[in-house]
């Protein structure tokens, strides 16, 4: 009796691995480079936001800039209608409040590192050592190691210096549309324009501190309207990345505009 | 064995049991386009203002229309649209939808049922509006008869079929950010720059419907120029019912109720 039942399910259970849903998305892979000689560490590397978009426009704003679809009602500027997208780091909440939208991930190989950039008050107002930082972090987020550190660890840094000293991070862009002629381009949010304190998770302390805030994160538009973020200072692509027929992987982007 | 079965026969009726507990439930009644006089769902019940003899225009003072409960699990959207001539010069839209937001709260701080009757009965007297404007020529559906919205769709140079949305009326929300849209009985408004002599459809999309009646009323006012810095629930008025249980102070609508407290 039980042969009989687990023949069809067996079946069933194999042939849904022969599904193909033929969906037109797909992930793209590739790599973001910061010329060395633009940043010297790559803890002042700002979140980088990559698009994948219809075409390049180097006219509309005097630097170089996605195609846009025309501008509606008060827009400052038409919605540059990305297929898809990545960034390199995510603004991360560093424990403390002073820090919201000034931390972002993969940019810290220890606590000292992370300190030397993002100094901060300790409850008694003195500046908070890294012992400080450590004990903050493991009540704030219940981690009982540094290794439980999201933010923190050789392991989770995402820019490695090359040969040539520039910097080089993996990117991979989910589930996008990725048709051949669109291009690639980003940019790397140097000062933290992006982010916003009003959103993001609700302080997880709350309940013990009485506190309510927001842990802080990126807006929701910053592919479309890029051009609302991108400040003095910040890095972009100058020269888009091309998408080739049939290619997911192996592309490179290179950073080497500095807005001003 | 016999213990087995037992116990499946249990089981099997406890399961049956609670099965059909469940259909005792008759859900219509918690849906919001559920007309009880006639056991039947409202939905799809679109005005078409501009065939109104006193169709509002600009700058002709607030109008105050009532607009039936949308069938949202159908996608029937119930609502109103209204043409408007552009001036050449920007123009203001606002919409207050039925009728105050917590009025609850303006009434009673305790926020006590129980010494305040009226708690329970104000909520179901709310209702939302969604307000959407553009170009009379590039609306998706057809005043009088469906409603509609202002995407429109293109193939780009890489043969991507795109979609873009057209709406003029752009609403910030909390953050800052476009694309905000107003809660139950809360006011949307927006302006736009016009050109003159070409024809721009606002549209009221009913999101929700007062419960009490299936029937939302809302305050509608096009202005010439650019919208106030401050708009609340008392820039508009006359978007509520005449309540038939007493209100404190000797008010007849929560909203004079609202508002003359707000002013103070």
């Amino acid at each position: 009796m039980l042969r009989f039942c687990l023949l069809p399910l067996a079946a069933v259970f194999f042939l849904t691995a022969c599904f193909e849903e033929n969906l037109p998305q797909q992930d793209l892979d590739g790599q973001v480079v910061v010329p060395g000689d633009l940043v010297n560490d790559a803890r002042d590397i700002g979140m980088v936001y990559l698009g994948i978009y219809e075409g390049f426009d180097a006219e509309q704003l005097g630097y170089p800039y996605p195609k846009t679809a025309p501008r509606v009602g008060d827009n400052p500027i038409g919605d540059a209608l990305p297929y898809g997208g990545t960034t390199v780091g995510h603004f991360t909440y560093g424990c403390f409040r002073a820090l919201r939208c000034q931390v972002i991930s993969g940019r810290y190989e220890s606590l000292d590192e992370f300190l030397e950039t993002n100094p901060v008050d300790n409850d008694q107002g003195e500046a908070a050592s890294a012992e400080d930082v450590y004990d903050q972090c493991t009540w704030y987020y219940g981690w009982n190691s540094l290794e439980d550190f999201s933010f923190i660890g050789t392991d989770q840094l995402d820019f490695a210096q090359n040969a040539d000293g520039d910097w080089v991070a993996d990117f991979r862009a989910w589930h996008s549309r990725l048709p051949a002629g669109a291009m690639i381009w980003g940019f790397a949010d140097n000062d933290f324009t992006s982010c916003s304190t009003d959103q993001g998770a609700i302080n997880r302390r709350q309940s013990d501190d009485g506190n309510y805030f927001r842990e802080g994160t990126n807006f929701g538009d910053v592919l479309n309207f890029a051009d609302k973020y991108i400040t003095d200072g910040d890095l972009i692509s100058s020269t888009p990345t091309v998408l080739e027929e049939d290619k997911t992987q192996g592309y490179t982007l290179t950073l080497d505009y500095t807005r001003d | 064995m016999t213990t087995t079965l037992r116990i499946s026969t249990a089981g099997l009726v406890l399961g049956a049991t609670l099965l059909l507990g469940g259909c005792d439930l008759d859900p219509f009644p918690l849906l919001q386009n559920y007309d009880p006089d006639t056991s039947t769902l409202l939905g799809g019940d679109v005005i078409d203002l501009d065939e109104n003899e006193d169709a509002p225009d600009i700058d002709s003072g607030v109008f105050i229309g009532t607009v039936r409960a949308s069938n949202v699990g159908a996608g029937e959207s119930s609502g109103a649209t209204l043409t408007i001539q552009g001036t050449g010069d920007r123009v203001c839209v606002i919409v207050d939808p039925q009728s105050v937001w917590r009025d609850d709260l303006q009434i009673d701080e305790s926020g006590n049922e129980a010494t305040n009757p009226y708690m329970s009965d104000f909520p179901h007297d709310d209702g939302d509006l969604d307000l959407l404007i553009g170009l009379a020529s590039f609306y998706t559906g057809t005043p009088g008869e469906e409603i509609g919205d202002f995407f429109g769709s293109f193939p780009d140079s890489n043969g991507v079929e795109r979609s873009i949305d057209l709406n003029l009326c752009l609403m910030e929300d909390y953050h800052g950010q476009v694309g905000g849209t107003s809660g139950r009985a809360t006011p949307e408004w927006c302006s736009f720059e016009t050109q003159e002599g070409i024809d721009y459809r606002i549209v009221l999309q009913v999101y929700s419907a007062p419960i009490d009646d299936n029937e939302l009323k809302y305050a509608l006012d096009v202005r010439n120029g650019a919208c106030p810095d401050e708009i609340n629930e008392c820039t508009l008025r006359g978007d509520y019912d005449d309540h038939e249980a007493e209100l404190p102070g000797g008010f007849q609508q929560v909203e004079e109720l609202y508002c003359d407290a707000f002013e103070d």
